[in-house]
């Protein structure tokens, strides 16, 4: 008897000591711990340049969407579209933008109601173009723990209404631009990966032509 | 008292015992007590004290159930040899795991080489884990996986006409519409995570070209990931 029990005793003992590894591992694989495990990890200069490119082909993909979006002769299916992947380069749908204009104070909208207001504005022919993109700041950590830096953008408005009357405005505006840590799903498995948003947008010049 | 668990056995020849009783080789309290008193028990000396006495502790005979244990045991014994043998194997089996898909990324298919007279066998070589181009068929193809990233991509093309390409890319390559696409920088910084639904999408809106870097599996299955560089 003591023969059988010393089996089972050291059996149990197996299958509990693996358990409690395989738990760990299971750990280890859902949390990304051993991977970030807690410890602040700093981007080094080369990933903060891939990250810089990649924050310009935002930007200019923002602009491509808000041309898009405010062009009259494009299908309304390409404009939904453009208004979804144009908020989804923003950090959340609560990113803000400030619009302006020549006459009027200067307002703050959300992204997304932005968008909307540019498809619906009230003009014949709409062409809002961006030039001139360049970084003004170097990407800085933050207290957060993310990284932003500040792209300035000048953004040219040109508006016919039917009876040929241009409106033409030029505005300098400061994009904030944030890379912070976000979780993907591959697979079963989640992982802690850097990731380049939009925030939000500021006004700092409006003039005429 | 007497025990009436105790055996007996006649331990010298000719004990009249050995003869008679056919029920056991072994004599019990009781049988002994009948024995003696009709005088049946017959030793060659004639006297009780021809050897008939109770069994030494090594000649009573192993109880039942200790063979029964005996078996047992060596059951479980096998069983749990196989359980360690079992959870062994699991386990390295898993530690190895990672190791065995390192070295899949490591091997990467040979890129079409120049054309050149001299016929060559083109095995796969174990390269560094840097960017490979990978793609699953000849980017000559009409349709294939390259061709037709190229032509969502291209501004020529209407934007009503890139729907039918963007699901023909999705059901022919991709496991489904969430598959991950993974853009790289140009210093190999993993820059940007989205679907392939969204990022053809983005793609037949923005028109660029892509440079496809490496795709998971490599094997002919559906795509889960792609690994792209913006050119």
């Amino acid at each position: 008897m003591k023969f059988s029990k010393f089996f089972y005793l050291l059996v149990f003992a197996i299958i509990l000591s693996n358990d409690a590894l395989s738990q760990t591992d299971i750990e280890k694989e859902v949390f990304g711990l051993g991977q970030i495990s807690g410890e602040e990890i700093r981007l080094n200069d080369e990933q903060k340049r891939d990250f810089s490119d990649k924050a310009l082909r935002k930007t200019k993909a923002l602009s491509n969407y808000i041309s898009t979006i405010a062009d009259k002769s494009k299908e309304e299916t390409q404009k939904s579209r453009a208004i979804d992947l144009a908020v989804k380069l923003f950090m959340s749908e609560n990113s803000a933008v400030e619009i302006s204009s020549l006459n009027k104070q200067t307002k703050r909208l959300k992204i997304r109601a932005y968008l909307n207001k540019l498809k619906l504005l009230p003009y014949y022919k709409v062409k809002i173009s961006w030039f001139d993109i360049f970084f003004a700041s170097n990407f800085t950590k933050r207290p957060d723990g993310k990284y932003e830096a500040i792209a300035t953008i000048f953004q040219k408005f040109e508006g016919s209404n039917n009876d040929g009357i241009k409106y033409i405005d030029i505005t300098k505006k400061n994009i904030q631009i944030i890379i912070e840590q976000v979780e993907i799903k591959t697979g079963d498995k989640a992982e802690k990966v850097w990731e380049v948003f939009l925030g939000d947008i500021k006004v700092e010049e409006t003039r005429k032509e | 008292m007497s025990n009436p668990n105790k055996l007996f056995k006649c331990y010298k020849d000719g004990c009249s015992f050995r003869q008679d009783h056919d029920d056991g080789p072994f004599l019990t309290q009781s049988e002994y007590d009948v024995y003696v008193k009709d005088g049946s028990l017959v030793c060659p000396e004639d006297n009780l004290n021809c050897g008939l006495q109770e069994l030494k502790a090594e000649d009573y005979p192993k109880p039942p159930g200790f063979v029964i244990n005996k078996k047992l045991a060596a059951i479980v014994g096998i069983a749990v040899c196989v359980c360690i043998a079992t959870v062994f194997a699991i386990r390295n089996f898993r530690k190895e795991l990672p190791k065995i898909e390192k070295v899949e990324q490591k091997v990467a298919p040979v890129e079409t080489p120049q054309t050149s007279n001299e016929t060559e066998t083109i095995e796969p070589m174990v390269t560094e884990p840097e960017p490979t181009i990978t793609t699953p068929e000849s980017p000559s193809t009409n349709n294939s996986l390259s061709a037709l990233f190229q032509k969502i991509g291209d501004s020529k093309i209407q934007y009503s006409e890139k729907d039918a390409l963007k699901n023909q890319l999705i059901e022919n390559y991709f496991k489904n519409d969430a598959a991950q696409v993974i853009e790289i920088g140009k210093n190999n910084t993993e820059v940007d995570y989205t679907t392939i639904k969204d990022f053809l999408e983005e793609l037949s809106q923005q028109n660029y070209s892509i440079e496809i870097l490496e795709v998971i599996p490599k094997s002919q299955k559906k795509i889960k990931t792609i690994k792209i560089r913006q050119n």
